[in-house]
This record gives structure tokens, C-alpha cells and sequence, in this order.
């Protein structure tokens, strides 16, 4: 495995930095299975907002019947997650700062408006654990904290806070606002930006496919 | 002091360099656009909250409080993802930030921050 792993960096794309610093930057290979992986992850999310959206017109669905779509899916986003992390293993690539290309084809492909802007050129030669974790696993990770915040806005706003004292205490942690709304808005809010980031963690993928091969 | 996204953005921005300090040019670039998708949402926040409050539709309070935070936490994982800094620190200079903004913002203190 571990050596499966070191060929895989061995061929890690080398792109010459075109910022400030002029260094060479060794990214995290492209991973295509990793790429399809995320994008079926926003879609699967977008048909779950769906679908709450169209209960909520009958009030708030009970959490315990959408429970095993989102244990499922956070299940799905952790394998993604690992993947990311086990691709970028040991790349030295400088948390999301960019090349200047990569943030260029970034942009081709969401919209300069849509997209979060990434700071390119600036290297970073700190060789902590949280640096060499690559950009899409680090936005990954960000994914699965929002999908955390969202499932709990549902929660919050579909289970009332318990008689049971202990029980009260796992409540009050989910729920440190109390007892919360859902309706269409709160929903566009708190999905909004977990759709933001998983799409823009696929764009960061996808920006990675060397050139000619894109479709 | 009306409470607009462009009046947020310029307090944010002008008590930023000190918030973070030497990690100001890592973070200068991209801060501005940030720093607007989180006055924007400030303000949507607050009008939703008033609204509902009218009987207007909306949200209550501790809704729009859940949905303030879950904000600053992407930004706050926006800030670390593109940085080399670690969250306490991006967290410690947000939380400088938006105390200077709870000073010139009254009407974000009853509500939101």
C-alpha cells in the first residue's frame, strides 16, 4: 500500500508557481475516481434539499425518517474525504494557495462571481501535518462539518428538547441555539454554503486533470 | 451608523490588518470578497430576524443566530484553508473583528453577534 502511495506522489504534477515567490510547487495528483466521487456527493445533496424542500410544505418532516439519507451520505463524504487526504499524502502542496494556471481554470469553469477566491503564488514551507494536506482535503473536511451544522438545523428544528436529563445534555450540544425554524429560507441559507464548497472541491479536483483531457 | 453591507465590509476590512497582525498579507487578498459574503449574510440575517418579528415571514432569533455561526464557520475554514494559519488564530482575529463591529453596529448586538 505504501508503496502503491509513494508511485502515485512519485508522479504528482510539478507546476511552476507564477506568483511572488517564482518556486515550484508539487500539487496533489488529479484523481479521477476522486473527481466523480464528488460530484455524485453534490448531487446526491441537491436531491436531499430537494426533498426536504417538498415535505417541508407539510411542516417540518420528522428528523428520524431523513436520519439514514444523512447518515448515508455522511458516510459517502467520508470516503471522499479519506481519499482525498490519502491522494495528497506527502504532496507538499501549500494548503489551497493555487497556481496562478489552476486558479485560472478554476474560474473557466465556475464563474470568477461564484468562486471563492484562492490565494495564488504564496508557498508555505511549514511541513506541519496541516499543510501537506491537500487543498481538496482540506475543503473536504469543510464539507463534512457544514453537512454536520446542516443535519442539525433539521434536527433542532424537528426534535424537542427531552424531559430526560441526560438526554438533555446531548440536545443542548446539538442545539446551543435552542429549539430552531426550518422552512424554505432557513433551508436555501444553511445548504447554500455546503453546496458551495463541495462544488468548489470538485472544481479544485477537476482544475488538477492535465491539460487535453478535459471534457 | 446604518446597518449596509458596504458600511460592514469597510469596518471589517479597516480592523482586519490589526486582527491578524504579519498574517495580514496572506490573508488581504481574499479577505474582502470573505468579508462581504459575511456582511451580506449579516444583514439578511438581521432583516429575516425583524421580519419575522413583524409576522412577516423570516426567522426567529436563535435560527438566525444557528445560521450566523454556521457562516463564520465557512469563513473561518475559508481563512485556514488558504493560509497557513491554524483555526485558534483565524478564530482569535474574527473575533476581534466582529467585536469592533458589535461597537459600531448597535443593532447587530441585539441580534445576531
Amino acid at each position: 500500500m505504501l508503496l502503491m502511495v509513494k508511485s502515485v506522489l512519485a508522479s504528482g504534477v510539478m507546476l511552476a508557481t507564477l506568483g511572488m515567490c517564482s518556486s515550484v510547487q508539487i500539487i496533489a495528483p488529479y484523481d479521477a475516481s476522486l473527481e466523480q466521487a464528488l460530484s455524485e456527493r453534490n448531487e446526491e445533496f441537491v436531491e436531499l434539499v430537494a426533498a426536504l424542500e417538498s415535505d417541508l410544505s407539510d411542516g417540518v418532516p420528522a428528523y428520524a425518517e431523513y436520519e439514514p439519507r444523512y447518515i448515508a451520505l455522511a458516510a459517502r463524504l467520508e470516503t471522499a474525504s479519506t481519499r482525498a487526504r490519502l491522494t495528497s499524502l506527502g504532496a507538499a502542496e501549500p494548503v489551497c494557495a493555487l497556481p496562478e494556471m489552476m486558479r485560472a481554470r478554476l474560474e473557466a469553469r465556475l464563474g470568477a462571481s461564484a468562486l471563492r477566491t484562492i490565494a495564488a503564488g504564496s508557498t508555505q514551507d511549514e511541513a506541519d501535518e496541516d499543510t501537506v494536506r491537500g487543498c481538496t482535503a482540506r475543503l473536504m473536511s469543510n464539507v463534512q462539518e457544514q453537512f454536520s451544522n446542516f443535519t442539525s438545523m433539521h434536527y433542532c428544528a424537528s426534535v424537542s428538547r427531552p424531559e430526560d436529563s441526560l438526554a438533555q445534555q446531548a440536545w443542548d450540544r446539538r442545539c446551543p441555539d435552542g429549539r430552531l425554524m426550518l422552512n424554505t429560507l432557513v433551508l436555501e441559507t444553511a445548504s447554500g454554503q455546503m453546496k458551495q464548497t463541495l462544488e468548489y472541491a470538485w472544481a479544485v479536483e477537476l482544475a488538477k486533470k492535465p491539460s487535453g483531457e478535459e471534457s | 451608523m446604518s446597518l449596509d453591507v458596504e458600511a460592514i465590509v469597510q469596518k471589517m476590512m479597516s480592523s482586519a490588518s490589526t486582527a491578524f497582525g504579519e498574517k495580514w498579507s496572506q490573508v488581504e487578498d481574499f479577505a474582502e470578497s470573505e468579508f462581504k459574503a459575511l456582511a451580506t449574510s449579516m444583514v439578511e440575517i438581521s432583516r429575516n430576524v425583524a421580519r419575522h418579528e413583524l409576522g412577516q415571514g423570516g426567522y426567529d432569533l436563535p435560527t438566525g443566530k444557528a445560521l450566523f455561526r454556521m457562516h463564520r464557520l465557512t469563513l473561518e475554514q475559508a481563512f485556514v484553508a488558504v493560509t497557513a494559519m491554524v483555526l485558534v488564530a483565524v478564530q482569535s482575529a474574527l473575533d476581534a473583528i466582529l467585536g469592533v463591529l458589535a461597537e459600531a453596529f448597535s443593532e447587530l448586538v441585539d441580534l445576531i453577534l
